[in-house]
């Protein structure tokens, strides 16, 4: 009996022990995380609150100075402060509905900032001086806003502390409540990065009366023809496109179909290539022989040519007019060609529809042509005001160029020009170079970079 | 008296062995396979000569894996027993002979790409592949957006953004198909046009999301502009 005890009791301690040390060693680990994500989310404060206030700063200078050189710094200046507040701002553990508004002001006047830097010469005035101190007036009460928290931090507020319960806790209110209320968010014209006009888009390719859903079934039919096995009505889109969505199936694929309602555009295909095609396609190609030769190199050129074909047919199928291939890359068991519209020898790029097919099969498995719907119109006075030779002129020695095309480009932000596009090389990489026909400014430079998936442009 | 004195310590023998396994696997179950792939230059070339030397390889020696690349690294690893897969991992690599640092880095565009795929698959696997292709075109659309960080990492690791990534789901392998539909919306493809959330209306608990224009249903998820 005695000795049973002292067994059981050495037994116990020994656990209580384990336990202790345990317990000791993960509270220990504990609480070095949550002080880690506690600094993290004070550094980021501290970080946004130095920014804002040096934005303020910098915008008072603004208002002051006269003299574009100098504004041009405070501009470079607020450039690079209002990327920073927004890096700090998401960094910060608030909801995204908190942020919206902040996010898209810093975002804004980022964007601003850079179209007076790159698009204005001369000094501030007019509307951008009116503009400029709504800003600074937003700024500084999100200044002072922001101050104020982090007078409670400099207290002992733990952020990390205030961030749980139904509401997002303290912390998220403390922020919600003067990003929506007491802020005066100013609206910045300007063609630019964020600004309104890239995003509010309007449609301008779809023509024709609106189909209902029994018209739309019939078109997904004249697609599919006798492959079909299935479809279902999903549902509509409303947006930017009116659409009735399909699922479609085949005998070994599923597809998502979107018809356009006005007009009965096929918009998108997608289908997803599932791991057992890919498979069943590889035992084919295994079997055709023991090394990989050139002859089964030269079949994938082959390849790629019969898909840019069943791809350029396919747009013809639907309507589309002279579409024809820009770019075509494959990788696996599928080829990506770009299609545009290439009239009277000038390439419309703002008009890109994107084809995937799977090769084994000769299908389409992809098909997205929003781009087309949205900026495909007859184009007129399509006429360079500069010669090619001018524009050849106007391009740096050192590239060695290899041939040169006439096409409409989409600018940057909004709206499409007529340029010269130069393929040429330059330190054995490939560029493009885009030259306005009209103004003979250098719009685009794109250097071509060979990736897994073939060539790709950035 | 010794029988329940046995009871007790069997009992805490129990509770701190759950105590482990609930710490262990249950708190913390996400632990991220480092899957090393051969992605420099001089890897890649020599990889190809190597294969060239052994008669799978027939195309130039210039570091790109390009897809006369991946089928003769597919025909190797068939003839050497390995996974299949056109990818030289540290299993394909030893086999070829070489081994892979852990200090390669990828390109820039890959690592985004498999960012995205990890969030796709962690938010939407068992969803129409459309849904996946969707998801992934939130996020790119968020990128855009002036409402949302301006990186893919920026954007994912956005705090409470994706409940996926709060619970650390994000950390597990995506799968071909998530990869698939990531590099699709990389492409342009966007079956939402433009919207910036999507939620699913059976467990989403923020009454806010409902105010927001819905633009359209794939699968369980809704998305909004």
């Amino acid at each position: 009996m005695k000795k049973a005890f002292i067994i059981t009791v050495s037994i116990l301690s020994c656990v209580i022990l384990v336990m202790g040390i345990y317990l000791f060693t993960t509270t220990t680990s504990l609480t070095a995380t949550s002080a880690s994500l506690e600094n993290l989310y004070q550094r980021s404060f501290y970080e946004l609150v130095n920014n804002v206030n040096n934005m303020e700063v910098e915008m008072s200078k603004l208002m002051v100075s006269n003299d574009s050189t100098s504004q041009q710094k405070i501009l470079t200046s607020l450039k690079q402060q209002t990327s920073d507040a927004e890096n700090s701002l998401s960094l910060l553990p608030l909801d995204a509905q908190v942020l919206t508004q902040t996010s898209d002001f810093m975002n804004q006047l980022n964007g601003y900032c850079t179209s007076l830097v790159t698009y204005k010469d001369g000094a501030i005035e007019g509307e951008d001086f009116e503009t400029l101190s709504q800003v600074h007036l937003s700024l500084t009460s999100i200044k002072d806003e922001l101050n104020s928290i982090m007078e409670k931090i400099m207290q002992g507020y733990m952020i990390s502390q205030n961030i749980s319960g139904e509401d997002g806790g303290d912390f998220t209110i403390k922020f919600s409540n003067f990003v929506n209320d007491t802020i005066d968010y100013p609206s910045m014209i300007y063609d630019g990065p964020f600004s309104a006009s890239t995003t509010n888009k309007t449609v301008k390719g779809l023509t024709g009366e609106e189909i209902d859903q029994s018209e739309a079934e019939l078109k997904v039919g004249s697609i599919f023809g006798d492959k079909l096995t299935g479809m279902t009505f999903i549902g509509n889109t409303s947006g930017t496109f009116e659409t009735y969505d399909f699922g479609v199936n085949t005998a070994d694929k599923n597809y998502y179909v979107q018809i356009t309602k006005k007009g009965g555009f096929l918009l998108n295909i997608s289908a997803n290539i599932t791991e057992a095609a890919k498979t069943a396609n590889e035992e084919e190609t295994s079997t055709s022989g023991e090394t990989v030769t050139s002859d089964s190199v030269n079949s994938t050129d082959e390849a790629t040519n019969t898909a840019v074909e069943i791809a350029e047919n396919f747009a013809k199928n639907r309507g589309l007019e002279n579409m024809k291939c820009v770019w075509s890359a494959s990788s696996e068991n599928v080829c990506y060609v770009n299609l545009a519209p290439i009239v009277d020898e000038i390439i419309m790029y703002p008009d890109l529809v994107k084809v995937k097919i799977e090769l084994s099969s000769g299908e389409i498995v992809g098909y997205e042509a929003s781009s087309y719907a949205i900026n495909h119109t007859e184009r007129e006075d399509l006429i360079a005001q500069i010669t090619e030779t001018e524009a050849k002129a106007l391009i740096s020695d050192s590239l060695i160029i290899d041939s040169t095309k006439l096409c409409v480009i989409p600018l940057d932000y909004v709206g499409e020009t007529l340029a010269y596009e130069f393929a040429g090389e330059f330190d054995n990489y490939n560029y493009y170079l885009y030259i306005d026909a009209y103004t003979g400014s250098q719009v685009r430079v794109l250097r071509v970079i060979q990736t897994d998936e073939g060539e790709l442009m950035i | 008296m010794k029988r329940f004195l046995v009871v007790l310590a069997v009992c805490l023998c129990f509770v701190m062995g759950l105590s482990y396994v609930v710490t262990n696997y249950i708190i913390l179950p996400v632990k991220t396979e480092v899957v090393e792939v051969a992605t420099t230059t001089s890897q890649n070339k020599t990889i190809q000569q190597r294969l060239k030397t052994w008669g799978y390889y027939t195309g130039a020696v210039d570091g790109i894996i390009g897809p006369k690349s991946i089928a003769a690294i597919k025909k190797f690893q068939k003839n050497n027993g390995l996974v299949v897969d056109g990818i030289v991992g540290s299993k394909t690599a030893a086999a070829i002979g070489i081994t892979l640092s852990s200090s390669s880095s990828s390109s820039q565009s890959s690592s985004d790409l498999y960012l995205l795929a990890k969030c796709v698959h962690a938010e939407a696997r068992g969803e129409p592949y459309s849904g996946q292709v969707a998801v992934a075109a939130v996020i790119l659309n968020r990128v855009k957006s002036s409402k949302f960080p301006n990186s893919i990492a920026g954007v994912i690791y956005q705090p409470w953004a994706f409940t996926s990534v709060t619970d650390g789901q994000i950390n597990y392998e995506p799968d071909t198909t998530a990869y698939n539909a990531a590099r699709d919306a990389m492409n342009g493809w966007d079956p939402t046009y433009g919207c910036l959330f999507f939620y699913n209306p059976s467990t989403s608990t923020s009454s806010w999301i409902y105010n927001r224009q819905v633009v359209t249903t794939i699968g369980d998820h809704v998305f909004a502009l």
